[in-house]
């Protein structure tokens, strides 16, 4: 195995193993998560790209500032390339909403797959929720929709957190797009009042799911993956080729996952541009 | 969410959820009339699984059979094969006779791994796109360096010592050899050739860049040379858009130094350099083909011009009488293409036609769709452009988009062609016909009077058999052309 990139938001310690898939195997300790990844994956704030993720099967490995073992190996990292997860507001400063709605609605309802949240952004795709469960859930995410739009946020996100398809929640993607979105409008209208919004909802929407609790974590901290960081650029870029591809990108995390993530990115600038609610809140 | 449909797939199973034991998840199942008590102690790692259906035994089956739904699941996903191995040293390892390595990881990692291939004395095939040209230039230097061949990056299809790699169809063996900077072009010519009667002995892609200045046309001379030493190929076949003008004098340097025959198509290019250097120009795919055929039979190759010319007759009667249906109002062609080379070769017959035609690849910059995904008049458009695939397969294994368009077009009034390629072999849609035949059947009840031209590259050995394809295609009322340069003139016929 060898390290192709780290993170840059890990916390050392002892992870035990969590959960093993072809792509991505996750550690876990205490409330933090680690996922050593293949290229394909790419890079993440704890993730470690790795040439040959499926291979690994180590039940615990130890994270320190310089070096990551496990039972089968020891490798020095203090050289290792290091992404870096964070965005600098001059590189987004001059994002336009309008653009963002105007350009990323139409990908998105195109191209998302049909249980996706994409349904809170075009009504045209209810019919597909049929199951009594989809039923029930769409209702639940229409009223958490419906809550933002009069400004209780926090409401909103008590509906939509947890629930959902996936082994991280359809709601809980959703929120990590909100902050997502947040963290840009904090940095474009320096509203500093956003800092703690972002705060509040992470308390509120965190459970005991780590990998969906990680996220949310990191979108709360202005952290990215690389897939969401490399859209967020083609945004501020208005290039709309790159919008285009970033969003198919986005789009194949798991069956639903980019999907909500990006749904819940672009309705929280659907909600800003109609009222305003965020720049002054 | 995948599980679920897998689960919903079994007899007597009227409904099934499969979500994380979140409470609000168990608030939604309650209010569906899907919770059970043994839910109540779960939290939210605990993976639920509902299932609703006739009687408790379909029940149990389910859950008995779990794993192998779990197994299926993995398999749709990844199609994995016998031997997995998940790095280059393993590859190595479970095949240490291996000359050959065929690279398809994410670009940014593609030179790397190649480089590792060369430096254990592999040829390397890169199918992987997004390489830079620096690392391309320095892994074709390395390689030209060893002897060895580096096709790609993004070369799409090679036929080696009989085995297809990537893209490629299942053609005969022969003594006709192929160096291609252009994966459909390739997978037509041989494609055509095969049909013909004769066979390949060696197609090697280049990847397209390499015939650009920066890469100075390194690999597809080398291959050149290697034809031009491999005592199997009696006849060599020359595909690419055009090169650079100094990769160009290169080849054409090179081609003086062979004594086999050579036939060259530089799509778009001017043929004059190509006679100078003592090669023969072709004009469309087909004729490159044809005249290698009689080349390798050692037939003259006079008639192969006058017989495509009665062949334009019998298409300009075709189109006579399809004319015939056609509304008035219907005056516009759409493309809607798989193949990047086939998608030129159209662009370029219709201009002698009709004139220049819209394109998210146009060959006249004024005629580039401002929106690849809305025709203007005369459009055709290339589904593998990265405005399409990326993030979702090539459209030459995942039809839908191309589906969508096709009804798309034919609820427009204004069309009257509606112009395909479908391209069989290793590596695509195992099933066109399944796919297209539904799509075709709406769009022509939609406009009953649309002609639908296709072409099939592919041969009858072909995984998928281009006659079954062709029979399946005619059936639901489109029409079969023998190659794409073929489809592309009877839709200018008519259009015209």
């Amino acid at each position: 195995m060898e390290i192709l990139s780290i993170g840059d938001f890990f916390t050392p310690g002892t992870y035990q193993l969590h959960s093993h898939f072809s792509k991505v195997v996750n550690y876990s300790c205490n409330k933090n998560l680690i996922s050593v990844v293949c290229s394909e994956i790419g890079n993440g704030p704890v993730n470690i790209v790795v040439s040959e993720s499926g291979n690994l099967s180590d039940e615990k490995i130890i994270i320190s500032k310089n070096k990551i073992s496990g039972d089968t190996f020891s490798i020095d990292v203090s050289n290792a390339n290091c992404y870096n997860s964070s965005i600098d507001a001059n590189d987004i400063r001059q994002i336009d909403i309008d653009f963002i709605i105007k350009n990323l609605s139409p990908l998105l309802i195109k191209n998302a797959s049909e249980l996706s949240l994409t349904v809170l952004l075009d009504d045209s795709r209810r019919i597909n929720f049929s199951s009594s469960f989809e039923k029930e859930f769409l209702r639940k995410m229409i009223s958490g929709a419906e809550k933002m739009n009069d400004a209780h946020f926090i409401e909103a996100i008590k509906t939509f957190a947890g629930c959902g398809f996936g082994l991280t929640p359809s709601g809980d993607d959703f929120i990590t797009g909100m902050l997502n979105a947040l963290f840009i409008l904090r940095e474009i209208s320096g509203n500093k009042n956003l800092d703690s919004l972002r705060n509040k909802i992470l308390q509120e929407a965190e459970s005991e799911n780590i990998i969906s609790s990680n996220a949310m974590k990191m979108a709360a901290n202005g952290r990215f993956h690389e897939r969401m960081k490399n859209m967020i650029f083609a945004l501020s870029e208005k290039d709309e080729n790159k919008i285009h591809s970033n969003c198919h990108q986005l789009l194949t995390m798991g069956e639903t996952s980019g999907a909500d993530m990006l749904t819940g990115f672009l309705y929280t600038f659907v909600v800003e541009n109609r009222f305003n609610y965020f720049s002054k809140y | 969410m995948l599980l679920s449909k897998e689960i919903n797939k079994t007899e007597g199973v009227s409904e099934s959820s499969v979500v994380m034991g979140t409470r609000e998840n168990k608030s939604i199942l309650e209010a569906s009339g899907l919770l059970i008590k043994d839910f109540e102690a779960t939290s939210d790692n605990d993976l639920l699984i509902c299932i609703k259906a006739d009687n408790e035994k379909i029940i149990q089956n389910v859950f008995d059979n779990m794993d192998s739904l779990f197994k299926n699941i993995r398999h749709n996903k990844e199609d994995t094969g016998e031997i997995s191995p998940k790095s280059f040293d393993g590859a190595i390892q479970s095949m240490p006779e291996a000359n050959l390595s065929l690279i398809s990881v994410a670009g940014k990692y593609a030179a790397r791994e190649a480089m590792k291939a060369l430096k254990s004395g592999l040829h390397v095939m890169i199918f992987s796109d997004n390489v830079s040209i620096e690392d391309e230039l320095k892994l074709k230097q390395y390689a030209a360096s060893k002897g060895l061949l580096v096709m790609g990056p993004d070369c799409g299809t090679a036929i080696i010592n009989g085995a297809p790699l990537a893209f490629a169809n299942v053609v005969n063996r022969g003594n006709i050899g192929i160096v291609a900077a252009s994966g459909t072009g390739l997978q037509e010519v041989s494609c055509i050739i095969s049909n013909e009667g004769a066979g390949i002995s060696q197609a090697i892609g280049t990847g397209g860049r390499d015939v650009k200045k920066e890469i100075g046309g390194i690999m597809f001379l080398q291959a050149l040379q290697a034809l031009n030493e491999d005592k199997e190929t009696e006849v060599i076949v020359l595909v690419s858009k055009p090169p650079h003008e100094d990769v160009l004098n290169k080849i054409a340097a090179e081609i003086k130094k062979i004594k086999k025959p050579v036939v060259a198509i530089f799509i778009g290019g001017s043929a004059e350099v190509i006679e100078k250097s003592g090669a023969i120009p072709a004009s469309t795919l087909e004729e490159t083909a044809l005249i290698a055929v009689a080349l390798s039979k050692g037939k003259k190759i006079d008639n192969i011009k006058s017989d495509l010319q009665k062949s334009d007759e019998a298409i300009k009667r075709q189109a006579t009488a399809l004319l015939k249906n056609k509304k008035t109002t219907q005056i516009y062609l759409r493309g809607l293409f798989s193949g990047g080379t086939l998608c030129d070769e159209t662009q370029l017959i219709l201009k002698d036609y009709i004139g220049y035609v819209y394109s998210n690849g146009p060959l006249n910059k004024d005629f580039q769709l401002k929106d690849a995904w809305k025709s203007e008049k005369n459009s055709i458009v290339d589904f593998g452009e990265d405005e399409f695939t990326v993030g979702r397969p090539h459209p030459m294994i995942d039809y839908t988009l191309r589906n969508k368009k096709i009804v798309e077009e034919a609820s427009d009034p204004e069309v009257a062609v509606i112009l395909l390629d479908v391209v069989l072999g290793y590596g695509s849609n195992m099933n066109p016909a399944a796919e297209l035949v539904p799509a075709i059947k709406k769009a022509k009840a939609i406009s009953p009077d649309i002609a639908i031209i296709c072409s099939i590259t592919g041969t009858e050995n072909d995984p998928q058999n281009r006659a079954d394809v062709k029979t399946q295609l005619e059936g639901a009322g489109a029409i079969v052309m023998h190659s794409n340069a073929a489809a592309s003139k009877l839709a200018a016929f008519i259009i015209k």
